[in-house]
């Protein structure tokens, strides 16, 4: 009897003895060991990688240790959550504003004044995504700014030896460029939003607005947003809706020879700094392209407008090595490893010094154009929202539903409106609950740092 | 209680303990905590608040809930009914004894074995509207068909178009039949032969058979996988997300289409860090399956033949 009831008493000693905490937090000649998680994989890892490992040269305290995550926002959530957070973790700057939000971050100001780390020494557009609520959650490290990426080959095809200088000229030369086959079915495009349509809810930018104010609003029927959902609804009333969807399910995956702006199914796309590399890697050897301004309407007051997009450096709540974790991040934010770290990316860095040599061996052939929109101030980032993946999934499929005319531009929008000013009500009525002890939390927070 | 009948009691107890345990912590417990959290504000990160029952109201007016119980409830309509009757028939067709009859087996059988992401993965290539072998497939038909009546059909984009996302997952979900088919080859197998021999007497064939022998004979098991299969289609997921991440698309696929119950639950609990809604809505899907079972289970009752009873 006694025999039996000891086996399953046995299993949960062993089960508790797997669970429990080895220690993790130094290494065999005593250093404290930070870990940093990030979603880098090839040859975003190794350049991380090489800092890391100039790093813990140059330390007899500090070891960083890193590891890779897949879907970092929502493992990072549940560590976070589960109080096994990492020390550093890499995140889109589009989830600082929800992690701040559920008080899953470390507020660094305190660190960055004690430190030295101001915001004159950043690009504005870059350190503007870093900070939310009035405190600075993160550290920017290496960025982008999207540009118009068109097939210069197709462009001189159709008479044209430059890029578009208004949206409206870009239609035209879409128009010149798309070619039907005898059975009505669409071979070539000359722009499509939806390819790649990794920032389909920004669309509207292009046409003087956004889609919030910053404050209590979401602007899906203001001018902005009217005129983009008629601009996409133009699609489908100019190609048809089934020629789009079937040329669309043609298109091969992004990195592949398939990709449709490297086979020149697309001649147009709106794309990041990091495309080059794709290029080198998977395009035709006789691929010509060119990078431009992605130009605004016409009528929306601005030349032209960019995303910035930028990989940010926090501390969840909850990490370790604190103080470790943020000598780190200083020295990542040094021109020498943040350069280091941007070359191997193909990236910009968030820093507003460029050295010689960073020009010298960034291999991007439009690096200029990079640089000088990122600080032009038409590059913006996306809206800081506590709610953004809800905004990001649903304003990504009403403007899938606009462009293929699923719905009218005025059902289409009057539906976005009301569900994303719910969503947008309900995080402002839970902020407004617990502001005030947030507040107060991160203020202490940051009081004790600088202590 | 004797002292006998106590010892009994407690070696019992002991021994389905890890069962018991197992309960308390993986069912009971998540179901109370699921219940409790449905009426609170929670995102993970922090602590819940209680706000009665606003995630209900919500809910009722949340036209992405109604959508994504129109798409479960339209994909597990088509495809239960489907499947079960592919898997019956499949089953019917390989218990009779044919040479490779053990080869058919195992090749029917063996699709269903392939993890649900990798399924997910073959189908968003079998689906490409352009070069996918689905297409590559009806395509000469259609052709033909165009040819002869002067119409102008075209093969589906399967993935791409809302009109065919569903019916492209009720395609791919048929790989998945042959769990159902062993089921109903063990319960052919049971049919007792005098049953048959006594029909063919009175002068039953094939068709005769089938309806009056065979069908009644395997009725438990078709009732046993309409609901296994309800219950399956109710929490379809990996394929369909899978699917649709290959062709960057939103996880609810064009207009919505592929936005099922357990993907949108997801969606809330893990994106949109809604927590307590998403538990709200999971208790109501919960409700709904175990109303669908009673139900499917009371009309069964005078359909299905037990042959113990």
């Amino acid at each position: 009897m006694l025999r039996l009831a000891s086996l399953p008493l046995a299993a949960l000693a062993l089960l508790l003895a797997s669970c429990s905490p080895r220690d993790r937090t130094r290494t065999e000649d005593g250093r404290t060991i930070v870990t940093l998680w990030t979603s880098w994989a090839g040859t975003e890892r190794a350049g991380i990688d090489a800092v890391v490992e100039d790093f813990n040269g140059s330390q007899s305290e500090i070891f960083v240790r890193t590891l890779n995550i897949t879907d970092p926002q929502t493992k990072i959530m549940l560590a976070t959550a589960g109080g096994n957070p990492p020390d550093i973790a890499i995140m889109n700057n589009q989830f600082i504003a929800p992690y701040a939000e559920n008080n899953a971050l470390t507020p660094l100001d305190g660190l960055c004044s004690t430190a030295d780390i101001t915001p004159e020494r950043f690009v504005e557009t870059f350190w503007e995504t870093a900070t939310y609520r009035g405190r600075t959650w993160a550290i920017p490290l290496t960025c982008s700014v999207t540009t118009l990426h068109y097939n210069k080959k197709i462009f001189r095809e159709v008479g044209y030896d430059r890029p578009p200088e208004t949206l409206e000229e870009l239609e035209r030369i879409n128009d010149l460029i798309t070619q039907k086959r005898d059975d009505g079915s669409i071979s070539r495009i000359g722009h499509f939003p939806l390819e790649p349509g990794w920032w389909r809810p920004e669309w509207s930018n292009w046409l003087g607005l956004g889609s919030y104010d910053g404050q209590d609003r979401m602007l899906f029927l203001d001018s902005g947003w009217q005129k983009a959902a008629a601009w996409l609804a133009s699609y489908h009333q100019r190609f048809g809706k089934d020629e789009l969807i079937k040329l669309r399910s043609g298109f091969g995956r992004f990195s592949s020879p398939q990709n449709p702006f490297f086979d020149g199914k697309v001649a147009m796309v709106l794309q990041g700094i990091w495309m080059n590399r794709f290029i080198e890697t998977f395009a035709p050897d006789d691929f010509e392209y060119g990078c431009a301004p992605f130009p605004a309407s016409q009528d929306a007051g601005i030349p032209y407008y960019a995303i910035a997009d930028v990989d940010q450096a926090v501390i969840p709540k909850g990490a370790d090595h604190v103080p470790e974790a943020f000598a780190f991040m200083r020295y990542l934010i040094e021109q020498g490893g943040l350069e280091k770290l941007a070359l191997a990316h193909g990236k910009l860095t968030s820093l507003k010094a460029v050295s010689p040599d960073f020009y010298d061996k960034h291999d991007h052939p439009y690096l200029q154009v990079h640089l000088d929109i990122a600080n032009s101030g038409y590059a913006k980032a996306r809206p800081q929202l506590a709610q953004y993946q809800n905004y990001f999934t649903d304003v990504n499929e009403a403007a899938n539903s606009l462009l293929y005319g699923l719905v009218t531009p005025a059902e289409g929008l009057a539906q976005l409106q009301e569900r994303q000013q719910k969503a947008l009500d309900k995080k402002q009525l839970r902020w407004s609950r617990v502001e005030e002890s947030y507040q107060a939390l991160w203020q202490k927070q940051i009081d004790e740092t600088i202590e | 209680m004797t002292r006998t009948q106590r010892t009994n009691t407690i070696k019992g107890l002991l021994f389905i303990s890890p069962w018991i345990l197992g309960f308390l912590a993986f069912a009971l417990y998540p179901l109370v905590a699921t219940l409790y959290f449905s009426f609170t504000d929670y995102s993970v990160l922090a602590p819940p608040v209680p706000i009665g029952t606003e995630n209900y109201a919500e809910l009722a007016q949340d036209s992405n809930f109604m959508k994504a119980v129109f798409n479960t409830v339209f994909f597990a309509a088509l495809s239960v009914p489907l499947n079960t009757a592919l898997a019956c028939f499949l089953a019917i067709l390989l218990n009779f004894n044919v040479l490779g009859k053990s080869f058919f087996r195992t090749a029917f059988f063996l699709p269903s074995l392939v993890p649900m992401v990798c399924l997910g993965v073959i189908w968003r290539w079998l689906l490409n509207g352009e070069v996918g072998l689905i297409n590559q497939a009806i395509g000469p038909f259609a052709d033909f068909a165009n040819a002869l009546l002067g119409t102008h059909f075209d093969t589906p984009a399967w993935l791409e178009d809302p009109a065919f996302t569903k019916l492209g997952l009720v395609v791919a979900s048929v790989w998945g039949l042959g769990h159902a088919m062993v089921i109903f080859l063990a319960g052919l197998q049971e049919a007792p032969v005098e049953l048959y021999e006594a029909a063919e007497l009175d002068g039953a064939g094939f068709w005769g058979k089938l309806a009056h022998v065979t069908l009644p004979m395997v009725s438990p098991y078709i009732l046993f996988n309409m609901i296994m299969g309800f219950i399956a289609a109710f929490q379809v997921f990996a394929v369909p997300f899978v699917m649709m991440d290959g062709v960057n698309e939103p996880p609810g696929g064009p207009g919505g289409s592929m936005l099922f119950a357990a993907t949108y639950i997801y969606l809330k609990a893990f994106q949109d860090w809604e927590m307590g809604y998403a538990c709200a809505m999971a208790l109501i899907f919960f409700v709904l399956v175990v109303t669908l079972t009673i139900t499917l289970m009371k009309l069964s009752e005078r359909r299905v033949y037990y042959a113990g009873k």
